[in-house]
């Protein structure tokens, strides 16, 4: 019987603990948060490391295939990727706080960017597989709309 | 096993079934936060939706969802780029300037049809690429105001 006391009083112990440490607590701190899937592979992470923070989300084959963070430097930014891991999508804030979404081909080639410049004109640009603009769509400075195209 | 023994038992078992829920929500939690190495708040995850913060604990990237809608705001200082489904199902994308002017505005209106438009400094469309309900697509372009 005196076994079994102990035994409760350790258990009491623990759950006292824990309880301190998490139930009933508004707010819960970690360096890290990780999300496993019933199997025990990372479905998500939610981490702060080198100054960057980030939530990832991985598909069943474990990649990553969302990204949202802000870089050390203070930019944020989403990313989505394809089954190959290459991403394929982008929408961040530039280091001159230029707004920009980024679609990429299969190759990892940016072939369309819409975004406002540093000097606040507003442009649509399609790439060709080579990574030359062909296509653009804007407005300029003086506030002229422009279409243009470009060969080869 | 004596009346109180088998008590703190129950509140044990009690207390434990607690700790095994699947999510840390389940628990009690409110708010998960996300700290620096120097203790610095970087990132919260709450019910009602995701704040990022940079490294001067301004906000840089807040996402959430309510009323139906959801969005997702990447600002620095001010809004730069905003992604919202509205309440009426109308998807937007607007990437804005200095003072928070939209310059581009992609949307899909509740007609369905889909519109882009690239907007001067001081907010005024001057081009636009769309497709109307009846399934034609037209550019505008504004010269002088027409």
């Amino acid at each position: 019987m005196s076994n079994e006391l102990e035994r409760l009083e350790r258990l009491e112990h623990l759950a006292e603990a824990l309880k301190d440490g998490f139930l009933g607590t508004d707010v819960i701190k970690a360096k890290s948060f990780v999300l496993t899937r019933p199997d025990g592979r990372v479905g998500a992470e939610f981490s702060c490391e080198e100054g960057q923070v980030t939530l990832q989300q991985r598909d069943e084959q474990g990649t990553t295939r969302l990204a949202l963070g802000v870089s050390s430097s203070g930019m944020p930014q989403i990313l989505l990727t394809d089954t190959e891991g290459n991403v394929r999508l982008s929408v961040q804030l530039g280091p001159k706080n230029t707004p920009a979404i980024q679609l990429m081909d299969r190759q990892g080639q940016m072939r369309l960017n819409i975004m406002v410049a540093a000097d606040d004109t507003p442009a649509i640009t399609l790439f060709d597989s080579g990574g030359a603009p062909r296509a653009m769509f804007m407005v300029d400075e003086q506030g002229k709309p422009v279409i243009s195209s470009r060969d080869a | 096993m004596s009346t109180d023994t088998s008590q703190r038992l129950d509140a044990l078992e009690a207390a434990f079934a607690a700790l095994s829920k699947d999510s840390l929500f389940d628990i009690g939690a409110m708010l998960l936060e996300v700290v620096d190495d120097n203790g610095t708040s970087r990132a919260q995850l709450s019910g009602t939706g995701l704040l990022l913060f940079d490294e001067d604990g301004k906000p840089a990237l807040i996402a959430g969802a309510n009323n139906g809608a959801a969005h997702m705001t990447l600002s620095n200082d001010e809004p730069r780029l905003v992604i919202e489904s509205s309440v009426n199902d109308c998807p937007r994308i607007q990437l804005m300037g200095a003072r928070g002017i939209p310059r581009l505005d992609a949307a899909v209106d509740p007609r369905g049809s889909p519109s882009l438009g690239v907007l001067d400094a001081s907010g005024r469309g001057q081009a636009a690429l769309l497709v109307n309900p009846r399934g034609d697509g037209r550019i505008f372009i504004n010269e002088g105001g027409k």
